[in-house]
């Protein structure tokens, strides 16, 4: 069973379909991508996976159990995560702060635990942002900035992680610790699903390939399958600027 | 009977439509509810009032253009003063600061024209016009007829002028505006100078149909954001249509249901509003945000 | 908390009620009244905090609850109802009202909430004046008897202090570890970003309602003080203004910092009778030091103290692009979106 299953999702705003029956599988364990140009219904997928947005029809599971429709902090805590195209960090807290926010979202009203203290200051050292603990979390740069969003996520022990766009705008340096925490959440058993338009990214990464256009799944498959499949090639090359799938 | 009601209750609502919509510019323009709008009424009438007409005895349109200017720089000072260094602050200061400036200007008041409400018999006085069995007030036909001018006047600037196309882009969005080469910052101060005339207008047009008193800000302001609920908060000809409709309620409701209760009626229809349809009879949904 | 820590505190608890146990002695009837009257202040003031200092949810209706509180207290007291009971009536009464405006006002955000909170607070002040034969009107109510248990009565004004001390004390104390609390911090993140709150797993429907209850629970058990310190009630102390005031204490105090919001309330209090001179100006002068207030230091007095300590982070990371403050009262407004 795939850890996460999208079924005939459809999504209207005010008449205008941002998605349409779209359906997919993704595999518990792999890095799954989703990609697409603009406007093709990505991020719509994203809130809806989340909770942030209800579905105008179509089902979600997360490991068989309906979740479409539910809250986000319902889906949170059954251990899907997510992090947003502009980092959201807690403006008033520092970074450790908001990884023990994450942690600590559920559960008792009066008592901090200091066992998810430790996991906190671990996932920390992790993402490489130990030194910054005790800084405002606004403070950081940019790129810190994704990967305290992604740290946060962590703190929810999740088994699932939705990034939206996380490359987005990083220098070649932070691209590639991006990536190496990618690898290693994946070589910890989690299963990513990763929005992107980072063309070399996506391609070294994913296992497995979604592929949307207007909001309807154009194809699916493993990265040469995408990279070798003209109807992906005509709708990234139609609209984008000429860029290649190899980066 | 019904005619007559029809009639004061439109007048009213056409005051509360003019209030609501100076503050929807604010609004649109620079994301700040002006809690103060209503003040800005009760300040522009005692001027009409107390200074222009007991005491120097101008005739009524000399009275208005003069306290329309007064507002509109006024408004300058407004934006200056108070927009100005607010423009970046979160919505709960900018709150605290209007609703500290209504505060300011209502015993302001007091302390510049006393405590005492001021009657002033308006051009008018107690005149009424006959259509068929009715008798309706002077002061309300010329509520209206001032209204519809104004709003004709309203439309053809923000259509034909340089300025208000200029005013219409910036209250659409700001950022777009100020690539396109406007002059935000002082745009805006025009914006602000505008609602105060709004409220200049509305404060004039007013004052012969009630005490003009200090506390008289507070009741129109309240009753201009319902009326800018039920039209669609930012939507401009929701906020007069809104505003004529709240009108009609409060004649028609005063004198069928109950005139002590009336107040808890249409503020129990603000909030049904707000919860069932937030967006008005004409606003967007806002759309759900990631 | 270490042990220097909590040496600290209960050295500073010890100090502070032997203080408690002499001010009645020290101060004559008329000031021991103000600090009554402060004290009520400080409950509602810190009351109003959890919903809008921690929550970040702006509700401009805490005069409504203070005067449900009141009102509930009151009416029941006169028809006879031992004081008890009358009391914990009030105090139910405001908190039921937080609960029926809080789950409404879960799909209410910014200046819609505070439209629709500052509907609420006019509604009730419309009906403390119309429902007469309830509530006494304009008139109000008066000769409320005094709160008492048995054999005890309150019968002066250090015997109320001691009561409002008590209760004051429990709400502050409350505030503290809350503040202190996972609850806190989840207030916290609401407050900060809705959404980031939500998917990183905050129930925050729930939080918002609790909020709302807690600072309704707190303003109508300042109504109940209130009535039993003065004895007569009237509808223009609960009217929608009277918000302003308690909004300014907690805006100004520092939205969310306990100790200022109850600098704030104390100094709200005061202030009055030491600007006697200012008289009918008072109020004017007042309406103009927000407005300036508000431009010059959004972050209130607790963010200009944290604001005297950021140079230090600065200092321990100077590439970092922001160092400043840590408090920041939420995003900017985006103009006509949202």
């Amino acid at each position: 069973m795939n850890i996460v299953e999208v079924s005939r999702l459809t999504k209207h705003f005010a008449g205008v379909a941002a998605l349409g029956d779209v359906s997919f599988g993704v595999e518990g364990g792999a890095i799954h991508a989703i990609i697409g140009p603009n406007g093709s219904g990505k991020t719509t997928l994203l809130n809806i996976l989340s909770g942030v947005y209800k579905p105008s029809s179509g089902e979600v599971r997360l490991r068989g159990r309906r979740i479409d429709g539910a809250h986000p902090f319902e889906i949170a805590r059954q251990g899907m995560g997510r992090t947003f195209q502009t980092p959201r960090p807690l403006r008033s807290m520092s970074v450790l702060e908001n990884l023990l926010l994450a942690g600590h979202s559920s559960g008792s009203w009066w008592r901090f635990d200091s066992a998810k203290r430790a996991k906190a200051m671990e996932t920390l050292h992790f993402v490489g942002l130990a030194d910054a603990a005790d800084s405002p979390a606004i403070s950081l740069p940019q790129g810190q900035q994704r990967l305290l969003e992604i740290a946060r996520a962590l703190c929810l022990d999740p088994q699932v992680l939705l990034l939206d766009e996380p490359h987005a705008g990083l220098n070649p340096v932070e691209t590639e610790r991006l990536m190496d925490v990618i690898r290693a959440l994946h070589g910890r058993g989690l299963t990513v699903i990763l929005v992107e338009h980072e063309m070399r990214v996506v391609m070294t990464l994913a296992q497995r390939i979604t592929v949307l256009n207007f909001g309807k799944l154009l194809v699916e498959g493993t990265p040469s399958e995408i990279q070798s499949s003209p109807a992906a090639i005509e709708a990234y090359l139609g609209s984008r600027r000429g860029k290649s799938f190899h980066g | 009977m019904l005619i007559q009601l029809g009639f004061s209750g439109l007048a009213m609502g056409a005051i509360y439509g003019l209030v609501a919509l100076g503050f929807t510019l604010i609004w649109n323009a620079v994301g700040i509810v002006n809690f103060a709008q209503g003040e800005l009424v009760m300040l522009a009438a005692f001027v009409s009032v107390a200074s222009l007409s007991q005491a120097l005895h101008l005739p009524w349109a000399v009275n208005l253009v003069l306290t329309v200017v007064f507002m509109a720089v006024f408004g300058l000072f407004m934006a200056r003063g108070i927009y100005h260094p607010l423009r970046n602050a979160p919505q709960l200061g900018a709150i605290v600061a209007t609703l500290g400036l209504s505060i300011f200007l209502k015993n302001s008041a007091v302390l510049v024209w006393g405590p005492d409400p001021l009657i002033d018999s308006g051009p008018f006085g107690n005149a009424t016009v006959s259509l068929g069995p009715a008798k309706i007030y002077g002061q309300h036909v010329l509520i209206l007829v001032t209204m519809v001018v104004l709003m004709v006047l309203q439309v053809a600037m923000f259509r034909g002028t340089a300025i208000g196309k200029a005013m219409r882009a910036t209250a659409q969005d700001r950022e777009v505006a100020r690539l396109m080469g406007i002059n935000t910052d002082r745009v805006i101060a025009l914006i602000f100078a505008y609602a105060c005339m709004l409220a200049g207008v509305a404060g004039v047009l007013v004052a012969p149909v009630f005490y003009v008193s200090a506390d008289m800000g507070g009741m129109v302001a309240l009753k201009a954001f319902a009326s800018s609920i039920v039209g669609g908060f930012g939507h401009v000809p929701g906020a007069v249509i809104g505003g004529l409709i709240l009108g009609l309620m409060d004649a028609f409701g005063s004198y069928f249901l109950s005139s002590q209760y009336i107040d808890v009626i249409s503020f129990g229809l603000l909030i049904a509003f707000l919860i069932f349809r937030p967006q008005g009879l004409f606003g967007e949904p806002e759309m759900e945000r990631p | 908390m270490g042990t220097k820590r909590v040496r600290f505190v209960a050295i500073a608890l010890a100090i502070l009620s032997v203080a408690a146990m002499l001010i009645p002695n020290v101060l004559g009837v008329y000031y021991l009244h103000v600090v009554n009257v402060a004290l009520v202040n400080v409950i509602l003031a810190v009351g109003l905090n959890f919903i809008l200092g921690f929550g970040g949810q702006i509700s401009l209706a805490q005069a409504a609850f203070f005067g449900l509180g009141a009102y509930g207290y009151s009416i029941l007291a006169l028809r006879g109802v031992p004081l008890p009971v009358a009391a914990v009536a009030g105090v139910l009464l405001a908190g039921g009202a937080g609960l029926a405006l809080g789950w409404p006002a879960l799909k209410l955000k910014g200046h819609y909430l505070a439209l629709a909170t500052l509907g609420f607070g006019i509604i009730m002040q419309q009906l403390m004046i119309n429902l007469g034969g309830l509530t006494g009107g304009a008139n109000g109510l008066s000769a409320i008897p005094r709160f008492g248990l048995g054999p005890l009565t309150l019968d002066s004004e250090p015997h109320i202090f001691y009561l409002e001390l008590i209760f004051a004390a429990l709400v502050v104390a409350l505030s503290v570890l809350f503040d202190r609390s996972p609850l806190g911090m989840r207030a916290r993140a609401l407050r900060d970003d809705e959404t980031a709150a939500e998917v990183s797993g905050v129930n925050i429907r729930n939080i918002k309602v609790m909020l709302f209850v807690i600072s309704a629970t707190c303003g109508g058990l300042a109504g109940v003080l209130y009535s039993t310190m003065l004895g007569y009630i009237s509808p223009d102390v609960f009217a929608w203004s009277t918000t302003f005031n308690y909004l300014v204490m907690v805006v100004i105090g520092g939205l969310g910092s306990t100790g200022g919001v109850v600098t704030m309330a104390f100094l709200l209090t005061l202030i009055p009778e030491w600007l006697r001179f200012l008289k009918d100006s008072y109020m004017a002068v007042f309406g103009l030091v927000v407005i300036v207030m508000m431009a010059a230091a959004p972050g209130g007095l607790a963010g200009l103290a944290r604001a005297a300590t950021a140079h230090r982070t600065r200092q321990r990371f100077p590439l970092s692009r922001k160092g400043a403050g840590k408090f920041e009262l939420g995003k900017p407004r985006e103009g006509k979106v949202g």
